[in-house]
């Protein structure tokens, strides 16, 4: 018996020991980052601050670094998906550490690719994703090479604009660049065809289905406002869910009535939204759109509408 | 209450009902002139030899040979209400495969042994386990046209360190933290002299609430005459079943004591269950089992339980259960399977337009508009794939209670269906699957037990990584050490907490090397049998 016992106590102290050797800790952090506003597909995230140096002029000799950094343009709208980013990193480079300057709580790492026939530099290449919350405005992309031994050499930093999903001309990256006089403009966040009505003074209904401001009375007269988008028409999902009506100059004043309309759920039970009215403000700098309305709303599949009448009304708005 | 409504009324219908050990203590004997079959009337019945023993089916039916004998409503076997309680040790048999049978009443270590000696003879290739309880067969047979109704819930809560709160592209959620229904099976069976039915079904909410159709089989069995106790010579059995692959697939849910078969197991075998037919058997200490399947498991992700190709799996294996002494309990196996993989090709597409924002500025150009001209059908193509494995089994009784030790390994070619599904026409190159895993069970008294399992699973041999433009080897390995607790309520209930250690290489470091995800993970589980 006591044979039997010590047999089964060596046995589990021998996987008791190599329990301890195999079990102490856990590796690296989440393997996707799906929280984080800059995510790199297929792409390592990793937690902490930024790696290597500020950036340098000259590139110090015997230090991993980034050699190119090639954008297809340096604008990128909030929520934009898919934007390329590629480059080159000197041949003692073993990964490529990016991210976004001030956003997030670490960076993506990529290994280093093959080798550039020209240059002989290592190539790298990612595809990019900027979600919403990121602010609008000018940020620092930061891209480092990092050698075998984990040491990052100097950062390369290059500037991207983060354009608003409000439309506005820019003027978020570049406040010398005027705005629109004023935009309306429709969020939602379920995949829904929801559609923004503005009513305005003269009576005219403004939709997507009639996305001018064009009266029919002066057929010859071009108005300037305008609905830019049709979102997830016919559940035809495009990702947008929001539609802006823009004037970018001779609005018409006078009081607008503003409306929402479900016209068709999508198979949403309930979609919630977000109205707001932007106008341009006058700054030193020139002028800036300023949030002057913002009403919530949730529309349920009941009130789906897809005869040629107005949908529910939100709020009035004087010009 | 419940469940002896449902005796009634299905003992009305003409069909008697077992529903546990205690289930016939609690009722009076059925008297034949309700219109019920009486079991003596069945000739066919009376006469049953030892039933097919699969692993679930001896699990699932509760009742416990002698102890259905027993409790039987026959006027023969059982006069009055029985007591459960003076079940004689063969009969607390039915417990669970790695767990000792100490944990089933009324039991002390010689009465264990003896258990546990019987139900190690009885086991069939198909069915490793030792302590399923093949005695249960005459006694069911004798006990005459009972439908054993058995079944469990599996309740718990999961931790999983890589737990995020979002949804991953496609809809999946990322988020593990939570409860759930892993299993909640019903299962039903008969057997006659030279046949046997049973159906099991499974609901759980894994993904979302679901229930189906988990096991059905229909069987036809020879079985010795003069030792009640051996297993059929030969079974044939038609329908959805266990493969009879390794220790790991055929055993049960119910009586593992881990929360889930190994990753090698889970990879190579998406489910347990695939549908086609299997002969299986044993004659002394040697058992076999061959089947023939469709070669798409339940839960595999192609067609499951369909079958894309005309070729057919063929899974067999060979093995031994012995006992050397009373106290030492010794089984083991080989397996193979071998059939064919199948790749999906793609249908025919129509011409299409599409839009490239090559310059990223968000506006439609005529330059970025892309014609994809339409596209020939992909032919599928079918590959070739196998396995082989090696169990053993030994159970040691003490003084404190079974010791337990497990041991299996396999080999495989292009077999991953599930963690890095193996497809050699797309790769151009077969992959090369190796997994073993060691496990050890300490039951503590009849109440409690501690283990520990350590496994190691190597789903491509051949991998490779690009890095700094050089291809090198590289390691898509996965070890997990799993220790284990658990309390026993004998038969009855179970609640276990079990933490896996869990080293891969599906993350990178810093320097873009594949290195270990934060994925540990931890559960804590209630079961209650039926």
């Amino acid at each position: 018996m006591n044979l039997r016992l010590a047999s089964s106590a060596s046995c589990a102290t021998l996987l008791l020991t190599t329990l301890l050797s195999v079990s102490c800790g856990d590796g690296q952090v989440a393997a996707f980052g799906p929280s984080e506003a800059f995510r790199v597909r297929n792409a390592q995230f990793i937690e902490g601050d930024f790696p290597g140096t500020a950036p340098r002029k000259e590139p110090k000799k015997g230090e991993p670094t980034v050699t190119a950094l090639e954008l297809k343009n340096r604008v990128v709208y909030q929520g934009q998906g898919g934007k390329s980013l590629s480059g080159r990193v000197s041949t003692d480079s073993r990964s490529v550490g990016i991210a976004l300057e001030d956003v997030g709580s670490g960076y993506w790492v990529i290994p280093a690719g093959n080798p550039d026939p020209t240059t002989n530099e290592l190539t790298w290449s990612v595809t990019a994703d900027f979600d919403l919350r990121l602010e609008s405005g000018m940020t620092n992309l930061w891209v480092v090479a990092i050698d075998e031994d984990g040491h990052a050499g100097a950062r390369l930093e290059q500037q991207l604009c983060i354009a608003s999903r409000v439309p506005d001309n820019l003027n978020s990256c570049v406040p010398t660049q005027a705005p629109p006089q004023a935009v309306i403009s429709l969020d939602w966040s379920v995949n829904a065809d929801l559609d923004l009505q503005v009513v305005a003074p003269n009576g005219k209904i403004i939709s997507p289905k009639h996305p001018t401001t064009n009266d029919p009375d002066e057929p010859g007269k071009v108005a300037d406002g305008k609905i830019d988008r049709d979102s997830n028409a016919g559940c035809v999902i495009d990702g947008q869910r929001h539609e802006n009506l823009i004037w970018n100059a001779d609005m018409p004043r006078g009081r607008y009535k503003i409306y929402v309309n479900l016209f068709d759920s999508c198979r949403q039970s309930a979609v919630p939204f977000d109205v707001s009215v932007y106008t341009q403000k006058a700054t030193k700098d020139g002028a800036k759109l300023v949030q002057k309305l913002e009403r919530y709303g949730e529309l349920v599949e009941a009130q789906v509408n897809t005869e040629n009448e107005l949908g529910s009304f939100v709020a009035e708005y004087r010009f | 209450m419940f469940r002896r409504i449902i005796a009634f009324s299905l003992a009305a219908a003409g069909v008697q009902l077992a529903v546990g050990p205690n289930a016939w203590a609690q009722q009076p004997p059925l008297p034949s002139s309700t219109g019920t079959v009486p079991p003596a009337a069945d000739a066919e019945i009376s006469a049953a030899p030892a039933p097919p023993s699969t692993a679930e089916a001896t699990d699932a039916s509760a009742p416990t040979p002698s102890a259905t004998a027993t409790q039987s409503p026959s006027p023969a076997a059982a006069p009055g209400p029985a007591d459960t309680s003076s079940s004689p040790p063969a009969a607390s048999s039915s417990s669970n495969g790695t767990a000792p049978a100490s944990q089933t009443t009324g039991s002390k270590s010689a009465d264990l042994a003896t258990a546990a000696s019987t139900q190690a003879a009885n086991a069939s290739p198909g069915d490793p386990r030792p302590v399923a309880s093949p005695s249960a067969a005459p006694a069911v047979a004798e006990a005459a046209p009972f439908i054993d109704l058995g079944g469990y819930v599996q309740a718990e809560y999961q931790s999983h360190a890589d737990s995020e709160n979002q949804v991953r592209q496609g809809g999946a959620l990322l988020n593990q933290n939570r409860f759930l229904i892993r299993r909640a099976r019903v299962n039903l069976k008969r057997v006659w002299q030279y046949s046997s039915l049973e159906v099991e079904l499974d609901g759980n909410t894994t993904s979302g609430p679901s229930i189906g159709l988990y096991r059905a089989e229909a069987s036809l069995f020879l079985a010795p005459k003069q030792d009640k106790d051996a297993p059929p010579y030969l079974q044939l059995t038609a329908g959805m079943f266990r493969l009879p692959f390794g220790f790991e697939t055929p055993e049960s849910s119910r009586t593992r004591w881990f929360m889930e078969r190994t990753q090698t197991s889970r990879a190579l075998f998406p489910s347990e269950i695939d549908v086609g037919a299997r002969l299986s058997g044993g004659y002394s200490v040697f058992r076999y089992a061959v089947a023939l399947t469709n070669g798409e498991p339940l839960g595999s992700r192609g067609f499951p339980l369909q079958d894309p190709n005309k070729s057919k799996d063929i899974t067999w294996r060979l093995g031994a259960v012995t006992r050397p002494t009373k106290s030492l309990g010794i089984d083991g196996g080989v397996s193979l399977n071998t059939g064919k993989g199948f790749h999906r090709g793609t249908d025919a597409t129509k011409g299409i337009v599409t839009w490239s924002d090559t310059n990223e500025d968000g506006v439609v150009q005529p330059a970025e508009l892309i014609g994809n001209p339409s596209t020939a059908e992909v032919t599928s193509a079918d590959f070739k794939r196998w396995a082989m494995g090696a169990d053993l089994q030994l159970r040691l009784d003490t003084a404190l209670g079974t010791t337990t030790l497990l041991g299996e390994f396999i080999l495989a070619q292009n077999l991953d269906r599930s963690f890095f599904p193996a497809d050699p026409v797309q790769t151009q190159l077969d992959a090369r699957e190796f997994g073993w895993h060691v496990a050890l069970l300490q039951q503590i008294t009849r109440y409690g037990i501690v283990g520990a399992r350590i496994e190691f699973y190597d789903p491509n041999a051949d991998a490779t990584d690009r890095r700094a433009g050089k291809t090198m080897p590289a390691k898509n390995t996965v070890w997990a050490v799993s220790p284990m607790l658990g309390l026993n309520l004998p038969d009855r209930a179970r609640l276990a907490f079990q933490y896996d250690f869990i080293r891969d290489y599906l993350a990178r470091d810093k320097l873009g090397v594949p290195a270990d995800l934060s994925n540990n993970q931890w559960t804590l589980r209630l079961q209650v049998n039926l």
